[in-house]
This record gives structure tokens, sequence and C-alpha cells, in this order.
């Protein structure tokens, strides 16, 4: 066999081996250089295995799991924490060749498998995507992806590796937020259409469409109940698809459905789970054919009762959690207000108008009255007169109105008139009796009676208002019969009467000036003239000349010696009512008779007139609902019209009689107590008006009024007139409190509108937008400018900007901006404005909403920022925590090996040396102590457990524990009463122990130690001191103490890490309460800590 | 048996075990596989006490503990284990009491007096 070392001998020179040598050097410079390679291969490999080995630890201490696939998605190898998050183990995996695609939740897998064909052919190297996956047990998690991939040599792709995280929780908490965002800007919508809508239909539509549109449901639907059908039929609606929606048109609600449910109880029924929880089939079929998951049914409300059901369909499921089912609740509850709104809003314009029939009924009832009414001004300027004073006085209202009152009353009766007026200008309601003349157009007095009242108060009156009529005729026949005592021939002279004389053929002998005024003719003209062709209508002729002739033939003459009202014909033809009466006289011995002719025409039109009135009057006493009644100063009912008897039997269970006593008729007791103070007020001469109420049997509201009624100066009676107001009330009531409700459900909502008048540039404010903006409710008038005087500076541009751009075309604006109030608080508007525009398309106004969203904003905020603070932490704690542990390891190796060289090595070691070693070991063990410390520090809390703890016995435990050292120091513990309180139990048991280590620990030389443990409550907390008579803090010191890894002593004189009251001050903070210190130097410190009463 | 990543601890701990009795045979390993592939090769000596680390890459040391608990009834029943670890984590403290077969829980180092109580306490 040939040796290597052969083919080096000598006749390997024989140049026939010299081309084998030369491949043999070949040969084994090549094997040189494998071997090299493979040296420096195995060099790699076991970089390569560090590196590994490094990565792998990283790879299982991060919260990432960390896969690696191959390019058909099986697993090369899979961590830990993928273990954790999916729930299969590596092995199980792999052995049942499960491949990464097959645990993509199915409705994400299109979008997936795009991208990962991507990576597996090389396309993008790495991605990062978050997807949906199924976990061992069958839930569905989310998870972030980072994948990328690993090359072979020649560029292709032979390994994906990917890291992965469960952020379940993190998009949870992103679709809480924004579902709650959506639900907020829903009932947002809903409340500013509730301000718009002004019918039922409106609201019922816009709310299914703000609910689909704005609120993300799948379906929204409102349903009118019907009683009589059972059933339920289509209002409104939002989503349903048109081929459906004939289901819904009219729906038979079953017994044990939701909708029986709902309307049965009043309160919402939900599905949260449609497939698993609903028993009616069709319905069940119908939610899984159109992804229906969840549902809610919620009552419509109108007045209180249940008209309707609002029906939401969600596609996700369990939607409908505590929040969001409160947040519906509030929406149907402000929809049913609405409707609530709605209907007083119809009431009230139907009792508007009722007031307004009433008010015109009242009118008629004036200016056909014959009985005169005024209105004059304090200096008794008349600014309102009734048509009855035309026909009375003679003056037409334009005449008439203007002038002052004293113009036309008698000289005589001003003074007594003053003395009125200034009475009752003293009591604002205060009316007066009075009699008086007053002036006719033609110059005669008229003689008036009746009642001033001074209504200058009165909003819309603003007058004294005076109510009278003319009693001339009274009057006269009172003087008529004064003057009749008087001669004949004064009466004759002073009389009005014509005088005719006739002689036996009939011819007229005598004809006074008189008889020229009343009938035309002249004395002249008649002369010798039968009075027969005159005078005497053609009808009366011939009975007048056969009564003549008849009474000169027997002396008899039916209407000789009385007076009788006959026509007679004036010289133009017209006929003339008189009043004649013929007296037969002889003459000379003849016989001539003697007419005494008085014109009537005048009051025989004023009679009529008397009588018309009287039957209207009758007409329109009897044709009303209002109550007219009189009462005698003796309670009793002397007249009364038909209403007021129909009222009274309908109390008094039958009518009463005239001249019964009114007192006596069955009202209530408390009400005729009433009543009889306002007779005995009318009594006493006083007009006056009351409102009267009554709540049974039915709410009652009148407005009663009492007239004295007087003959000469003494009252006699009152007359009472009594109206119904109860609508007119009703209607002020309603108008108060839907004007209130709208203004405190704006209020509720945060959310205020205006109106800006561009023409004014003053904007109208309502109630709520007055308080948003820090403005009293009553300031509601603001320029354009004040509102721009608010907005944040920061937000100027921004709000002036989409102003202008808005005004180019009238749209809609909607505004997100801050506001600075006078008092430097800064609020969130959310605010939406829209022209109002004329029929020519110009802008006129512009009207919004301003929508507070301060709490909203604030909440937002702080979620966030608390999210952002929790991850933080959490990072932090697991850096310490890592840190630590880490640091750890080579400081222990250190350690080892000092101890190893001091063990092994004794001999070599000088005294130096073994107290450098000495110095280095006692570092080592320090830091350990810190780094220990800084462990336990940063895992402070996070396994705690709140529980009721009896501290007497916490203490008495921590005092057993330090046994050794109490005993050592010599120590005196005294301890107060001590609570049960809910605790961290480990936590605040480490509190006392440091606080009573620390008491002894900083003892002073040669002292023995006193310590007190106190307990108190104050203020709903727990005060715990721990007090010593140590060495004491300096003051400056105080606050740091409390700081990590601050030490106010060399190690030398007190041990110590110095995170000890560290530690407390985070306990006591984990606990909600607080930690200081109060210290004397030289003479003892006390340590005291609150905690409050904590539940869970 | 000594199982553990890191070879600077197991020759600490081999060097305090060798000083309470230097009779005694260490086994060490560094990693968890290879310790398996020893006890299932029935090798001998079958070690009679195991002292186990933790955080190891590849198989740590609670994957151990859960191959190991699927083994051969009679070769667990023969070895006393330990847990031996730098972590004094409560949560990995208490997660170790919930393999009965784990003794005990100590964190590094092992020195003599741990190993005399061992003795003591599971070996006489």
């Amino acid at each position: 066999m040939n040796e290597p070392k052969n083919t080096l001998s000598r006749e390997a020179f024989n140049p026939d081996n010299i081309e084998k040598l030369e491949v043999e050097i070949f040969n084994r410079a090549q094997a040189i250089e494998r071997m090299k390679a493979e040296l420096e291969g195995m060099e790699e490999e076991m970089k390569q295995h560090l590196t590994n080995h490094r990565l792998a630890f990283h790879i299982e201490n991060t919260p990432l799991g960390f896969i690696e696939w191959d390019t058909r998605l099986h697993v090369k190898s899979w961590s830990k924490r993928a273990e954790e998050i999916f729930g299969w183990t590596e092995k199980e995996f792999v052995e049942l060749e499960k491949t990464g695609f097959g645990q993509v939740y199915i409705e994400d897998q299109p979008r997936v498998f795009k991208i990962t064909q991507q990576l597996i052919t090389g396309e993008i190297e790495r991605n990062k995507i978050q997807h949906r996956n199924y976990r061992k047990d069958g839930t569905v998690i989310w998870c972030e992806w980072f994948n990328s991939v690993l090359k072979d040599g020649e560029g292709r792709v032979n390994t994906i590796m990917s890291l992965v995280q469960d952020i379940t929780a993190q998009k949870e908490t992103e679709e809480k937020i924004s579902k709650t965002t959506r639900m907020y800007a829903f009932i947002s919508q809903v409340n500013q259409n509730i301000i718009h809508a002004k019918d039922e239909e409106t609201l019922f539509r816009t709310s299914c469409r703000i609910a689909f549109e704005t609120g993300g449901f799948k379906m929204a639907w409102i349903g009118i109940l019907n009683h009589d059908l059972k059933s339920i039929s289509l209002s409104a609606q939002s989503g349903i698809p048109e081929e459906v929606i004939e289901q819904f048109l009219s729906v038979s609600y079953a017994s044990k459905g939701p909708q029986t449910h709902v309307l049965s109880t009043g309160t919402y029924y939900v599905y949260n789970d449609i497939a698993n929880e609903l028993e009616l089939t069709n319905w069940k079929l119908f939610a899984a054919k159109h992804g229906i998951l969840s549902a809610i049914v919620l009552p419509i409300k109108k007045s209180g009762n249940i008209i309707g059901t609002f029906n939401l369909y969600a596609s996700e499921l369990n939607f409908f959690d505590e929040e969001e089912t409160a947040l519906l609740t509030t929406v149907t509850r402000d929809i049913s207000f609405a409707m609530d709104i709605f209907e007083n809003a119809k009431r009230h314009t139907d009792s508007e108008e009722l007031v307004i029939k009433n008010e015109q009924r009242f009118r008629a009832l004036i200016e056909k009255s014959s009985d005169m009414k005024t209105l004059a001004t304090e200096d008794g300027e008349l600014t309102y007169g009734s048509p009855s004073i035309t026909k009375a006085l003679g003056y037409s209202l334009e005449e008439f109105l203007h002038t002052s009152v004293f113009d036309i009353i008698h000289p005589d009766d001003i003074p007594a008139f003053l003395e009125i007026k200034v009475d009752i200008l003293q009591t604002p309601g205060k009316s007066s009796y009075f009699q008086q003349r007053r002036r006719h157009k033609n110059g005669k007095w008229v003689w008036c009676e009746g009642s001033i009242t001074n209504m200058l108060h009165e909003p819309g009156v603003h007058a004294l208002v005076a109510n009278f009529t003319d009693i001339s005729e009274k009057k006269i026949a009172e003087l008529a019969q004064a003057e009749s005592k008087n001669l004949i021939q004064t009466i004759y002279a002073a009389s009005l009467d014509a005088l005719v004389i006739i002689d036996e053929e009939g011819i007229i002998t005598n004809w006074d000036a008189k008889s020229e005024v009343l009938f035309g003719w002249t004395e002249t003209e008649v002369a010798g003239m039968k009075l027969s062709a005159t005078i005497i209508p053609e009808r009366y002729r011939k009975m007048h000349e056969k009564g003549m002739k008849h009474y000169l033939k027997t002396g008899e003459g039916p209407i000789l010696g009385k007076t009788i009202d006959i026509s007679a014909l004036k010289k133009n033809g017209d006929e003339l009512d008189v009043s004649l009466s013929i007296t037969p006289s002889k003459i000379n011995g003849r016989t001539h008779f003697i007419g005494f002719v008085r014109d009537i025409s005048e009051k025989k039109i004023i009679e009529q007139q008397r009588e018309f009135d009287r039957n209207n009057l009758h007409a329109l006493i009897n044709n009303t609902n209002d109550l007219m009644w009189s009462v005698d100063k003796d309670f009793k009912l002397i007249t009364s019209n038909q209403a007021f008897d129909k009222i009274i039997g309908f109390m008094s269970g039958g009518p009463i009689e005239k001249g019964s006593n009114i007192l006596e008729a069955g009202f209530p007791p408390d009400q005729l107590k009433r009543f009889k103070i306002s007779y005995d007020r009318a009594f006493a001469g006083e007009a006056f008006t009351i409102i009267e109420y009554s709540a049974t049997p039915v709410e009652f509201w009148s407005e009663i009024s009492f007239y004295p009624i007087r003959r000469g100066e003494e009252v006699i009676g009152t007359a009472c007139h009594s109206r119904n107001i109860t609508e007119r009330k009703k209607a002020e009531i309603n108008l108060i409190q839907s004007e209130k409700r709208l203004n405190e459900s704006q209020a509720i909502a945060n959310l205020g509108n205006w109106y800006l008048n561009f023409e004014t540039n003053i904007a109208l404010w309502s109630e709520e937008a007055c308080r948003i903006y820090g403005f009293p409710v009553d300031e509601n008038r603001h320029s354009f400018d004040t509102w721009v005087s608010f907005i944040h500076p920061e937000d100027l541009d921004y709000v002036m900007a989409a102003l202008k751009e808005s005004q180019k075309t009238f749209s809609d604006t909607i505004l997100n901006h801050r506001i600075v109030l006078k008092d430097g608080t800064i609020k969130h508007i959310y605010s939406k404005s829209k022209f109002e525009l004329d029929q020519n398309g110009k802008s006129v106004g512009l009207y919004g909403i301003a929508h507070d969203v301060t709490e909203r904003k604030i909440q937002e905020a702080a979620l966030e920022k608390q999210m952002s603070l929790e991850i933080k932490n959490k990072e932090l704690e697991q850096f310490a925590y890592i840190a630590s542990h880490d640091l750890q390891e080579p400081l222990r190796t250190v350690a080892n090996y000092m101890q190893v060289f001091e063990e092994d090595y004794p001999d070599v070691l000088d005294d130096n040396a073994k107290k450098y070693l000495h110095a280095v070991n006692n570092a080592i063990s320090r830091m350990s102590v810190l780094i220990k410390s800084l462990l336990d520090f940063s895992r402070l809390g996070t396994n705690k457990k709140l529980s009721c703890v009896d501290c007497n016995k916490l203490i008495d435990d921590v005092i057993a524990d330090l046994d050794t050292v109490i005993k050592t120091s010599r120590a005196v513990i005294k301890i107060t009463d001590m609570p049960k309180l809910n605790l961290y139990e480990i936590e605040i048991r480490q509190v006392f122990q440091n606080l009573i280590t620390n008491a002894i620990k900083f003892r002073k030389k040669d002292t023995r130690p006193k310590i007190e443990i106190r307990s108190e409550k104050v203020n709903e907390k727990w005060k715990f001191s721990v007090s010593d008579n140590g060495i004491g803090i300096e003051p400056i010191h105080f606050e740091r103490i409390f700081d990590i890894f601050q030490r106010l002593h060399t190690n030398k004189e007190y041990e110590g890490s110095g995170i000890g009251l560290a530690n407390c001050k985070k306990i006591i903070q984990m606990h909600q309460g607080d930690i200081w210190v109060e210290s004397i130097p030289g003479e003892g410190t006390t340590f005291y800590f609150t905690i409050p009463n904590l539940t869970e | 048996m000594l199982i553990d990543d890191n070879s600077h601890d197991n020759f600490f701990h081999e060097r305090a075990i060798k000083k309470t009795d230097p009779e005694n045979i260490i086994i060490p390993m560094n990693s968890g596989r290879e310790a398996l592939e020893y006890l299932t090769s029935k090798k001998d000596p079958h070690p009679d006490l195991i002292l186990l680390d933790i955080n190891m890459p590849g198989m740590n040391g609670w994957e151990f503990l859960q191959e190991y608990n699927g083994l051969d009834k009679e070769l667990q029943s023969r070895a006393i284990i330990i847990m031996l670890t730098n972590s004094e984590n409560p949560a990995e403290i208490e997660r170790a009491k919930t393999w009965s077969f784990v003794s005990e829980y100590r964190t590094k180092p092992l020195t003599k007096e741990i190993m005399h109580h061992i003795i003591g306490k599971y070996f006489t």
C-alpha cells in the first residue's frame, strides 16, 4: 500500500511521475481548501448556533408568537407564545398537518390568500396584516401578523417567518369606541330631527333613516299598533329590501313574540343571538337570510300609551349590550316625547282658535249691545267707542275718537266724575259707578248711567273702560212728572206740541208755527183748506169725515179726549208718526175741534229699537255658553240665563227657582265661601273680575265679573257674568309646558339652536344655546360678531374659511370647533347650520344647532390617554422585569467565579488581594439586592387581591415576623385598636413591615426605640400612623424619601436598598390613598397614610 | 442530572454537589431535549436527582416537564425533580406546584447548604 509519505520518495522524481505528482499536489491543495472551507463552515455554523440561541431566547420572551412556515404554509417552527395564542402545540399542529391558511377566519380568507400568494411568489418580501383566526377551541380572535420571507441561494422563497400578536382586546375596544360614537351620532341626529320634524310621519321616516345610515343598523322600522286586528302596521322603515317589504305592511304579532312582550310590558325586548334565541320560525328564517344576528324592539309611546314599536336589526352578534340598550331607550323616549310635543302643539292651535272664536263672539256681543262702551286714556282721550255710541249720542266714530271725554260731559257733572277718576286710578282693576249727562251731537244732554274701570295696567287694554247706557227716557219721565205740576200754560208754552184747530166742516182755522215746522205747510198755504186734504193720509180720510159727522149728530166720539198715535202726512208726502189728542170745543157757538199734535217718530224709532234690543239681548243672553245671573242683597237669585240654569241644574241635580238662595245651590262649600266673599264685595259697590278654578268634576277655569246693581245711590244686588276660559288657560299652560319641555330636552341633549336674521344681523338663541355659551337664558339676542368673539383663536381660521365656503353655494355647514367662554372655560361644539332662502333664492337668514360635545371629547381623550398609559405601564413593567431578571444572571456568574477563585487559589492571594475580592463580593451582593428590589417594585400589585382584613391581626403577624430585630433592639411597640377594612393584604403588610423596620433601623444610639401605631377615621378614610423616637428626618427630604433608590445615609451607617418607602408609596397609591411624613430631626418621625373605603 | 443551557452554572453547581460528596456522579445536560434522549435511552447511570432550569432556548423547563410526564412511569418514579432557576416570579413558583412530581422550587445558585438540605430530606 502506498503510504502518502512514499509518494515523496526519490523515485517520485521520475519524469513519468511528475504528471502524477502534479495531479497529487493539485488534489491535496484541493483537499486543504475543502477542509478550510469546512472549518469556516463549522465556525459559521457555531456562530449561527449562538445567534439562534439568542434569538430563541428573545422569541420565547416577547409577547409575540413566532412561527416559521414553509411555502405550503406548513409549520416549520412554532413558539410557546404561538401556542398560547392559538391553543395548538407545535406538535399537534405539525402532526395534524394543519396549514396556517386553514386557521384563518372564513370571511378574511380571500384577503389573506391574496397577500400570502404575493409573499410565497416573492413579489413582496414582508407585510403587516390584521385578520381573524380560529383558535384550537374554535373561538375567533383578532391577530396582527408581521410576515417576512427567507429566500434560498437562487432567490426562491423557502420560508415565511411570522410574528403574531393577539389584538382581540384592542380590536374590541376600537369597535366599542366606534360603536359608541355611532350610537351618539345616532341619538344626536334623532334629537335634531325631533327639533325640526313637524309631524309624526316625518319623524318616524327620518328616525328610521338615521338608524340605518348613521346608527349602522341593518334594518330599522316603526310599526303602529292596531288593537282590533292584533297587528302592527308599518309606518316607516329604512333598509328593508323592497321585495320583502310586503311582509311588514301588516304584521299579526304572535302571542309569545317580542312585539307582545313590548306592547304588554312597555319595556324593550332584545335578541342578542337570533339564531338561538328566537322561537318564531318564519322570522328566524328571515333573519338568517338577511344576515340579521341581533335585534331590539322598543316601545313608542304617545301621551303615556304604547302606540307602536321601534324595531332595529343588527348584523352583529351581541350588538345590544347594556349601554346600547340604554341609549336606544333614550332615543325612543325622545321620539315618544316629540310626539307628545306635536300633540300639544296641535291642541294648542285648536284652543288658540277657540279663544279667538270666543273673543270674536264676545266682541260681537259688545258691538251689538245697546250699551255703550268706551276706552279712554288716563287723560280722558277717547281711543275706542262701540257702535252704539253713534246710535245714542249721534257722533260717528271718526268724530268721536281722539276727542276728550270731558268735552261731552255736562259741566255740572265734571267735578264728581273727576273724583271718581282720581279714586279708581289709585287701584288697578277698580271700577266705580257714575251717572251723568253727556252731550248729544245735536246739542241735547243725554242722561247716561254706567261704570268706569281702571284697566290701564291690563296688557292689551291699557285704558279706562267705561260701560254705560242712555237713561234719558227715564230722566225725561221723571222731569215730565215734575213739570206736570206747572201751569198748563207753561206746559203749552213749553210744549213741543203743534196746535191745529178745524171747524165743523173740517176747514183749518188755526195753524201755528210748530205745525209749520212739523208738517212743512205754511199757515197761508193751509188757510181755508180742509184738514183731510192736507195732513190726513188717504186711508184715514173717510174715517175722519164719518167720525166728525157722527159727533155732530150724536155728540159721541170714541177718540175724543184721548191721545192716539197715528200717522200724519207731510207736505212732501212723507208720513209722520204723531200722537194726537182732539178736544171738541164751542167757539163762537160753533163746534171746533182742537188738536194737539206731537211728533213721535223719533220716540217710536227708539221704542222699536228698545224692543228689538230686548229681543236681541234675550237671544244673546240665552244663546251663549257664558253664565249670566243677578242676585239681590239677600243672595236671592233674581234673573239668570239658560246657560246658568243648565249648569246649576247639572251641579245641584235640579233647576234653581228664581227667588231661592243662591248660596244653597249644590256647589262645594269652599267654592260657595269664595262666591259669598265676591258677592259681598259687589254689594259694597265694587265691580270686579275674578278667575275661578275648580278641579272637579272636570278641570274648569272661569272668569267671573261682578257688577253692582244700584237703585239711586244704594246697591241692591249684583249682576254676574261667568265665562268658561278653561281652553284658554289650558292652552296657556300647555304652551308654557311644551316650551319648557323643548327647552328641557335641549338641555338634556346639550343641544341649542339659533336663528340669524341677515337683515338685522341679530341671532335669536334658544335657552340651551345661551347656556352653552355661558349667557343667562334671557340674554338671547346676539350679533354674529359676538358669536365670532367666542371662537377659540386656534379654530378661528378654520371656522371662517368653512363659513366663507358655504356662502358660495348656500350649502349646509358642519363645524367642529372650540369656544372660549368669558370665564375661560373651553368647550367643544358640534354645529350644523342651514341657509334660509326666500322665493328668489336669496339668503335671508341662517339657522342651526349647536351641540356641546365637550363631555364626549373629554371622555374620548381620557379613554385614549388611559389606554396609552396602560400600554406604557405594561411595557415599563415588562421592561423592568426582563431587565432586572436578565441582569441577575451575569451577576451571579461573576459571584460564582469569585467564590471559585477564592476556594481554588487561597494560597496565591495575599491579604490585599483578599480584601479586594471581599470588596468585589460586597458590591455584587449589593447589586443583587438592588436588582431584586427593582424586580419586586416592578412586580408590585400584579396579583393584588382585595379582601376584608383585620389590621390588628395583620400588625401582630408583622411584629411576630420581626421578632428577632425587635428583641435585639429592645424596641417597645404600642398599638391602638385597629379597624377591619378592605385592603390588598399582602401589599399592606409590606407597608407596615417597612415602616416598623425603618422605625427600628433609624433609632438613636443608646436610646431604646419606642414605636406607636395608631389609626383613626377622618372623612370616610382611615388614617394610620407609625411614630418613632428615632433620629428624625430633615424637612427638605420629606418628599424625596419616597422616590426609588433615594437614600439619606451611607450603607455604613444604615443598610438598605432605598426602595422600601418607594414600595410603600406605590402600595398606598394602589389603595387610592396618600402617604406623607412629619418629623423633627433628633426627636422622631411619624409616617402617615390614608386608605379610603375600597370596593371591587 | 443538571439540566441547564448555561454551562457556567452547570460548572458551578457541579462543584457545589461535589463538595457535599465527591462520590456523586453528575450528568450535566445543556438542554431538555438532550436530557430526554438520555433518559429514554435508559443509559446508566439513571439519575436520582434532576435539577431543572426553566428558561432555556428550544425546549424550556416546562416543556421538558410535559414530555417527561409522558414518559414510562417507571422511568419517572426513580428521580427527584427540583426546579433550579433564576426566576423568583411567584407566577412561576405557582406553576411549578401544578406538577405533582416536582418536589421543590429553588433559586440559583445551588449552595452546599441547599444540597445538604436536599440530601437530608430525600436521600437518607
